[in-house]
């Protein structure tokens, strides 16, 4: 995948070493991740189905899991998320982060964590309080500063953010194979990290008109423009 | 339920943090993951007690020996066994700051070069910067934008706002995280 994750825990009731222990569980199921999902790796799972070598069946069952999110994003964001946009067979990767943060998070939770927030790249995914009564604050990236806040959100449970800043190309219009960049940045919060990362890689593209689809399904938006205005849907969490 | 400072949940949350900066490293599967104890928020209220890590994926394995190619759960399993054999600490210590490998920067041909030096001390980086940084068409400002410290710090202060976490749409140069492993990989020496 290519980031940096970073965790933060509260263990709360279970021991040192149930908590210590679910990190490092996290971390494995990132790394496996990683090596299934890397299109950077030749020997990755999705390489090895990306060049005809091996079908579905005799890869792993994960394999086949992200391709079905896959299919449930293109068919969420109306063909604005589209892995199999580009030639070279199906790339799942702007999908991939978010659920294997997800996941990583969900194995922290099970393993009776009282609080956790695992941030892979800027896609974070959390549960809990870090304080009774408080929830998780998380700044939203000013798109023109690194240095600086566009806004902060209170969270609960999951928030990804898509761009056109931080490189140039890295958001495509299926439609049309050119780069998009109508807006700075999008965030999407949401209870789902898979369904906030395909609405905001949606939005960002270009799909402005799901905005309304995104608030139904319960999810919520804020939009960074370029010239520094921040536009948000009437439910967006914002921190007070 | 309330937590106070003084309640007995904290404490044991504290005892645990405080004997137990570590990195863990996870070499055979070409991976690093890295966890630090950060201590904002120890002092007055409003603070909190985390346990921050960050799990850096080596794009390539090359530093650390090539994956081998996962082709059954059972493989990904063995994967993740391994991952966790390799759990060690190394943060303790007195502060220092240990440079990493100049890696070329890639885009379909050769792009540039770039290097970063890492500082850790009292448990935790401190520090990622970028030490060298030059690119054969002059684009050394936009690729310094992709550096991250301020995801890996996770706590931020910007004007009044105390944040958990930053939201943003990152892109990380591989040879950013290439130089950034083996920077780490010195510091397990």
């Amino acid at each position: 995948m290519g980031t940096v994750v970073s965790f933060a825990v509260f263990a709360g009731d279970v021991s040192p070493a149930t908590a210590r222990g679910a990190i490092e569980e996290a971390c494995a199921i990132l790394h496996a991740a990683d090596a299934t999902f890397s299109t950077w790796k030749p020997a990755s799972a999705i390489n090895r189905l990306r060049r005809g070598e091996a079908g579905l069946g005799e890869l792993p069952d994960e394999v086949a899991e992200v391709l079905d999110l896959c299919l449930a994003a293109h068919r969420r964001t109306r063909g604005w998320f589209d892995a199999w946009a580009l030639p070279g067979g199906v790339d799942p990767t702007g999908l991939v982060k978010g659920w294997a943060v997800a996941r990583a998070a969900a194995a922290i939770e099970r393993a009776g964590v009282a609080a956790a927030m695992v941030n892979g790249g800027g896609d974070i995914a959390s549960f809990g309080e870090p304080e009774p009564g408080r929830a998780w604050t998380v700044g939203v990236q000013d798109p023109r500063d690194e240095a600086a806040l566009a806004c902060t959100v209170s969270l609960r449970g999951a928030i990804a953010t898509s761009g056109t800043y931080a490189r140039g190309d890295h958001i495509l219009d299926p439609r049309t194979g050119e780069p998009a960049s109508p807006v700075a940045s999008v965030s999407v919060a949401g209870d789902d990290l898979v369904v906030c990362e395909s609405y905001a890689t949606a939005v960002a593209a270009g799909g402005g008109e799901l905005l309304p689809a995104l608030v139904a399904a319960g999810y919520a938006a804020c939009i960074v423009e370029h010239g520094g205005d921040v536009r948000a849907t009437a439910n967006f969490p914002f921190a007070t | 339920m309330k937590r106070s400072p003084s309640s007995p949940r904290v404490g044991r949350i504290r005892r645990f943090l405080r004997p137990a900066p570590y990195v863990a490293t996870a070499a055979a599967a070409g991976m690093l993951a890295l966890l630090w104890y950060s201590p904002e928020g120890q002092e007055g209220g409003g603070g909190i007690d985390v346990l921050n890590g960050a799990s850096i994926a080596n794009p390539d394995g090359s530093s650390a020996g090539a994956s081998p190619p996962v082709t059954s759960n059972a493989q990904l399993r063995k994967e993740e066994a391994e991952a966790r054999r390799y759990a060690i600490p190394i943060l303790d210590g007195p502060p220092r700051t240990v440079v990493g490998d100049t890696e070329k920067i890639w885009r379909k041909h050769p792009f540039g070069e770039l290097r970063v030096q890492v500082t850790v001390g009292g448990g935790r980086i401190t520090d990622v910067k970028m030490q060298h940084l030059d690119t054969y068409d002059g684009r050394s400002e936009e690729i310094a934008n992709f550096s991250l410290p301020a995801l890996m710090l996770q706590s931020v202060t910007t004007g009044n706002a105390k944040v958990d976490g930053i939201s943003s749409a990152t892109y990380t140069s591989q040879a950013y995280e290439r130089s950034l492993q083996s920077a780490i990989d010195q510091l397990r020496g």
